[in-house]
């Protein structure tokens, strides 16, 4: 039996971020991890029939999104040496220990207030900016 | 944090980056094979990025973003296109193979918090609290970082900050009634609220009392209500669209707006003016440079306003504190008109006169009026002092944001000068408002001293 349209849906809207930490992992470009994380999804909406729970899903996302990536780095030419298959492996199984994670959950293992950092992040990269027009404009003139 | 680790997570983000060359990618790689702890990291460091990555796709544009300046500079240009918004490309990705309609808002809107609970969509996040936060019925401890949804928030002191689902953040000074209605949308029933909205929450909109209707087109506003229900608005940046009872007005950055009944009065900067504020906080600090005698200014104690040309560095007149080697506990003040939400940069010199021991010292003082919660408390001082005329000040430069429509400005004399001989004096006082994105709007030059 083939995994729900709707929780299919979800555990991709909801792991998003995670899948995209997977991938970025071992292409090091936040760039094309983003394109391989598209066509991930899109595999993963065709292929739904071949994914027969949510369990399954967390696994099949992996395996898939391992073998687009590695594929996406051999198609780029000039790109960097990827990552080695045995530091691929062992990451792998630390990647499992996240996948019961939650945010909040994830949010307290890491001892943070994740998103109030992150509004602290923005802040400083509005400030940021400020800086860097001021600069500009003091040069301009 | 260890040094080891630090230098670790550095070398892990400049891999993230794709700025680790490649002869260190090998050692990299044998780094984390070798070392369970720094795979634990690095795999969290991922997830940081990329939580990151994910919450500002839109709003930190990707040609600001140091990862594509440093792409650019690279000269990576296959990594530059097709990246205008990663957001849109995923949801099309999913909405091309599938209906998303119906299952969209679910998997966007968190889960009910117990079982028994009727969903609620959250349409906001309370992001920062002051310490002295307090609101009212709340039904439960406001925790920072918890969703929030449709319904009011009212602050009854302290300041808080909601960042909407759109992506508007908004500051709350206590007092202040705000309903959310919705993931962009709220109304400000009383007090002071400072949006920001980035480029994906354009249309933010804030309603008030009288059918005022405020629809954010650019990026960074103030807004308040008054007791008796009228509104002042300043548009720091950007663009607002303001609709009264029988108008649509735009403003942009610069402009103000006073909202009294069916009265909309709008403010804009003249030939070189940055800012008009309403005209009752267009000056708001009056005769600082002492040169009229002038009932504006409080004073108390051990100071008095001195005319001598000899001694003054500016025109003639200047306050003298501690003169005869008394007590110093002169105090001077002055009401100044301010915007609620504004920041204001306040500026003085001050003068140690003759050379005795001890610094000439001043405590800075700009407090809520009513109220007399602490805005801004510094200590000034002087210690070189000199006998040489005209005396020589040092400047003085701080800022502080007001909560309301008036602040009080104190000074007090707070010098070490017991049985010494000297004076403290304090001339050429300016404050003025910050207007973002100017070249002095820099955080480096709060609160410092110039000499």
């Amino acid at each position: 039996m083939a995994i729900e349209q709707d929780t299919l849906v979800r555990v991709l809207v909801k792991d998003r971020a995670k899948l995209l930490a997977y991938i970025w992992a071992i292409v090091s470009d936040v760039h094309t991890a983003e394109d391989v994380l598209s066509d991930v999804t899109v595999l993963a909406v065709k292929k739904r029939e071949q994914i027969t729970d949510e369990a399954h899903l967390a696994g099949w996302l992996r395996v898939v999104a391992r073998t687009e990536a590695l594929k996406a780095l051999r198609t780029q030419h000039g790109r960097a040496t990827p990552m080695s298959d045995r530091l691929i492996d062992l990451l792998d199984a630390e990647w499992a220990r996240r996948d019961g994670d939650h945010s909040a959950v994830l949010a307290a293992k890491l001892n943070q207030r994740i998103k109030s950092v992150y509004v602290a992040i923005s802040r400083v990269h509005r400030a940021l900016g400020d800086c860097i027009r001021a600069h500009q404009a003091r040069e301009a003139r | 944090m260890s040094d080891e680790v630090d230098i670790f997570l550095q070398r892990a983000a400049a891999y993230l980056d794709g700025e680790l060359p490649a002869e260190a990618r090998d050692a990299f790689d044998a780094e984390l094979i070798a070392d369970a702890d720094k795979r634990r990291r690095f795999v969290d460091l991922c997830l940081h990025s990329a939580t990151l990555t994910e919450t500002f796709a839109q709003s930190l544009s990707r040609p600001s973003s140091p990862m594509a300046s440093n792409a650019s500079r690279r000269g990576d240009a296959w990594t530059q296109p097709r990246h205008a918004s990663f957001r849109l490309q995923y949801a099309l990705a999913l909405a091309a193979a599938i209906a998303l309609a119906a299952t969209a808002w679910f998997a966007f809107t968190p889960r009910p918090q117990t079982p028994s609970a009727e969903p609620v969509a959250a349409v906001a996040m309370l992001s920062d609290l002051s310490a002295d936060a307090a609101f009212a019925d709340a039904a439960e401890p406001m925790k920072l970082g918890g969703d929030l949804s449709t319904g009011s928030l009212d602050l009854v002191s302290g300041t808080a900050q909601v960042m909407f689902r759109s992506g508007a953040v908004v500051d709350l000074i206590g007092p202040c009634s705000l309903e959310m209605t919705g993931k962009n949308h709220g109304i400000i029933r009383r007090g002071t609220l400072a949006a920001f909205v980035p480029e994906p929450a354009r249309g933010f909109t804030v309603q008030a009392p009288r059918g005022v209707k405020v629809v954010d087109l650019g990026t960074r506003f103030l807004m308040s209500v008054d007791s008796a229900d009228n509104t002042e608005l300043v548009v720091l940046e950007g663009l607002v669209q303001l609709t009264g009872v029988s108008s649509t007005d735009q403003l942009q950055a610069g402009c103000s707006a006073v909202i009294d009944g069916d009265l909309v009065r709008v403010y804009r900067p003249g030939p070189g003016e940055r800012l008009t504020l309403p005209p009752r906080a267009s000056r708001p600090l009056i005769n600082g440079d002492l040169e009229t005698v002038t009932t504006d200014f409080k004073l108390r104690g051990n100071v008095g306003r001195v005319s001598n040309s000899q001694r003054a560095w500016q025109g003639s007149a200047y306050f003298s504190f501690n003169v005869g080697n008394a007590e110093p506990d002169g105090v001077v003040e002055q009401t100044l008109a301010t915007v609620a939400g504004m920041t204001y940069e306040l500026r003085f010199d001050l003068a140690k006169y003759l050379q005795g021991a001890g610094a000439a010292q001043m405590k800075v003082q700009a407090l809520t009026e009513p109220g007399g919660l602490t805005l801004l408390d510094e200590a000034a001082a002087v210690t070189e002092g000199s006998a040489d005329l005209p005396v020589k000040p040092v400047h003085f430069t701080y800022r502080f944001t007001a909560h309301g429509p008036t602040t009080l400005l104190r000074f007090t004399d707070t010098s070490t000068n017991q049985g010494s001989a000297f004076d403290a004096y304090l001339d050429n006082i300016r404050v003025q408002p910050v207007i973002p994105n100017t070249p002095s709007d820099n955080s480096t030059q709060q609160n410092h001293r110039d000499i």
